[in-house]
């Protein structure tokens, strides 16, 4: 069965030239983010003799209102936004498979209680809520990670929960119930290795999602602040010039646009493995 | 029928009230509240205090909470700290500003979502499949701000067709001007609520066209685009209207961004100034508001779809 499944999310990876740009764009763009660091450009160097520069040979991507380099801020932006995006993705996937298991292992009274907090959760569009919290915290990355992380568990929680259910009745774990094995150790040991799969496949949704809650946060003001910057406070600084320099709008706009894109397509390709029927559907 | 509806009320209520509790325990811990935002630097420490007692703040919390609790239901949400306003009567302003403009973009985006997903679902694997659903997986990744900057960039400024900011050019009150400010905000919106609605009814018509009703209506000789339009779009409408229920909500709170960057004079723009500027009680007003409108929403679609299709109402 798992050969099989292998099997198909290979054949599907060499065939989907989709697939192939996706994770080749991801690894490129996070060896570029990583790399940065050990050259000697600078995101902060000013040339106030050049502000607002359209490209040129020099600056391939123009200059901001201070004439630094843009293409070295967008990279410099793209370390904040992915950083952002897979701290979030932990503590939201962390939150959301615990209470999902919690609640989909123990049932009863625990899942109602646990079920109704996630209803409630879910009853607040998250860009109210996001907004709110994010009065509660010092600015900061620490911040708004938690922030994102907060507000992006339920599906993932839901979706364990659903998981959990089924797994909870295999044979291996009603065994292992009978010979005394600890809950803890049970939910631990025996399903969340079973119901991995599925949270990985939720983990990659979940960057995804975190990067754009980020940038938008940016962009509205209440997210990253100077003098650090990601590809949505990018964005905030772009629309104030928009009339005098457009060129700085396009580029961090179209690298989250195509990351959260290849997020979106690794994460179709995981779930191929966590549901091979999906393959039909999908294709 | 009746029952299920009294059921469904009563499930609401104590979901309701946890929200509010969920509001007031949040900007209870805010590290600022209501009385920082009046203090002047020439008040003494005792005319503070004094104030606080006033005001009620020194109250314990639960006390504070019944307070509240009791004139939010008689309709009174208190004042802007900032403005003085009464925040009943601005929310009676801005909303419908807001529905103005999110009103026809969810319509239109719905409508044409029914349609191209329907025909994307149709014409599963052929070129207009492939075509419909990666333009909607991409526009799923587009942020509606970007697509904000772009319009404004191209058809604000370079050709100057539309206006950019704003709901009404100063002093002009014609229905022409107002649709002429319109026509921006309402494309990012409907390009933002698109592609999320066309996957949606994508994937519903495939999965309808797997049933086994499909393949009696081939084996009796029905036409593909009969079955399409008399019996598959029926069955994928039904859980359409469920998603018109949810959206209820988006009236009110559905344009935050895009009404940020065009400044349109909605709730959105008014909550985001709320919050710079930390005036509490309007942020509280507006997130008891949204949080009412999901559990309303859901509630309404849980009826529509009770009273349409009676397996519903059968099986519980």
């Amino acid at each position: 069965m798992k050969n099989r499944r292998i099997e198909l999310v290979k054949r599907k990876f060499i065939s989907d030239k989709g697939m192939w740009l996706a994770v080749a764009y991801l690894l490129f763009i996070i060896v570029i983010a990583v790399g940065i660091q050990f050259t000697d450009l600078d995101p902060n160097a000013m040339n106030l003799q050049k502000m607002l520069a359209a490209p040129d040979e020099v600056n391939i991507f123009g200059t901001d209102e201070l004439g630094r380099d843009y293409l070295t801020r967008v990279i410099y932006g793209a370390r904040v936004s992915l950083l952002v995006g897979v701290l979030a993705m932990i503590t939201s996937v962390t939150i959301g498979v615990m209470v999902g298991m919690i609640a989909g292992y123990f049932g009863g009274i625990i899942d109602s209680i646990l079920m109704r907090l996630v209803d409630v959760f879910c009853a607040v569009p998250w860009i109210i809520m996001v907004t709110v919290v994010s009065l509660l915290f010092k600015k900061g990355l620490a911040s708004i990670v938690i922030v994102i992380g907060c507000f992006g568990w339920m599906e993932i929680s839901r979706l364990v929960r659903t998981e959990t259910m089924a797994a909870k009745n295999r044979e291996y774990v009603h065994y292992a119930e009978l010979i005394g094995v600890p809950k803890w150790k049970i939910m631990l040991l025996h399903i969340l290795p079973a119901i991995f799969p599925t949270i990985i496949t939720a983990a990659t949704g979940a960057i995804a999602n975190a990067i754009m809650v980020e940038s938008s946060m940016s962009f509205l003001g209440i997210g990253i602040q100077a003098p650090m910057s990601s590809w949505g406070t990018l964005l905030q600084m772009a629309q104030k010039t928009l009339g005098k320099a457009p060129h700085m709008a396009i580029l961090p706009g179209v690298l989250i646009i195509c990351t959260i894109c290849a997020f979106n397509k690794l994460g179709d390709l995981l779930r191929l493995f966590v549901e091979p029927r999906a393959m039909q559907e999908g294709k | 029928m009746l029952k299920y509806l009294i059921k469904r009320l009563l499930q609401a209520v104590p979901l309701l009230l946890l929200i509010t509790i969920l509001c007031f325990v949040l900007i209870d811990l805010a590290p600022y509240d209501a009385m920082d935002a009046k203090v002047t630097d020439k008040m003494t420490p005792a005319m503070i205090e004094q104030m606080r007692e006033e005001a009620g703040l020194n109250d314990p919390l639960p006390v504070q909470y019944l307070r509240w609790l009791k004139n939010l239901l008689k309709g009174d949400l208190g004042q802007s700290l900032i403005n003085k306003t009464d925040i009943a009567t601005d929310l009676k302003e801005k909303i419908p500003n807001t529905i103005k403009l999110v009103l026809p973009s969810y319509i239109t985006a719905f409508l044409l979502a029914i349609g191209l997903g329907l025909l994307a679902g149709r014409y599963k694997n052929t070129w207009v499949d492939k075509l419909i659903n990666s333009l909607a997986s991409i526009g799923l990744a587009v942020p509606t701000f970007f697509v904000a900057l772009l319009f404004i960039y191209y058809f604000g400024l370079k050709l100057d067709l539309f206006p950019v900011m704003g709901m009404n050019s100063l002093g002009e009150d014609s229905f022409e001007d107002f649709l002429h400010h319109l026509v921006m905000p309402y494309s990012v919106l409907v390009i933002g609520f698109l592609p999320d609605l066309t996957r949606y009814v994508r994937s519903s018509t495939i999965t309808q066209f797997d049933e086994d009703y499909v393949t009696v209506q081939k084996a009796f000789g029905s036409s593909a685009g009969t079955i399409l339009l008399r019996h598959v779009s029926k069955n994928v409408l039904l859980p359409m209207i469920t998603k018109l229920g949810m959206a209820l909500p988006m009236l009110v709170t559905g344009a935050v961004i895009t009404e940020t960057v065009f400044a349109w004079p909605g709730i959105g723009v008014y909550f985001t100034n709320a919050i710079r500027s930390l005036d509490y009680p309007i942020v509280m007003a507006v997130l008891v508001l949204s949080g009412t409108l999901v559990i309303l929403g859901n509630l309404i679609s849980d009826i529509l779809c009770a009273v349409i299709d009676p397996r519903i109402r059968v099986g519980r």
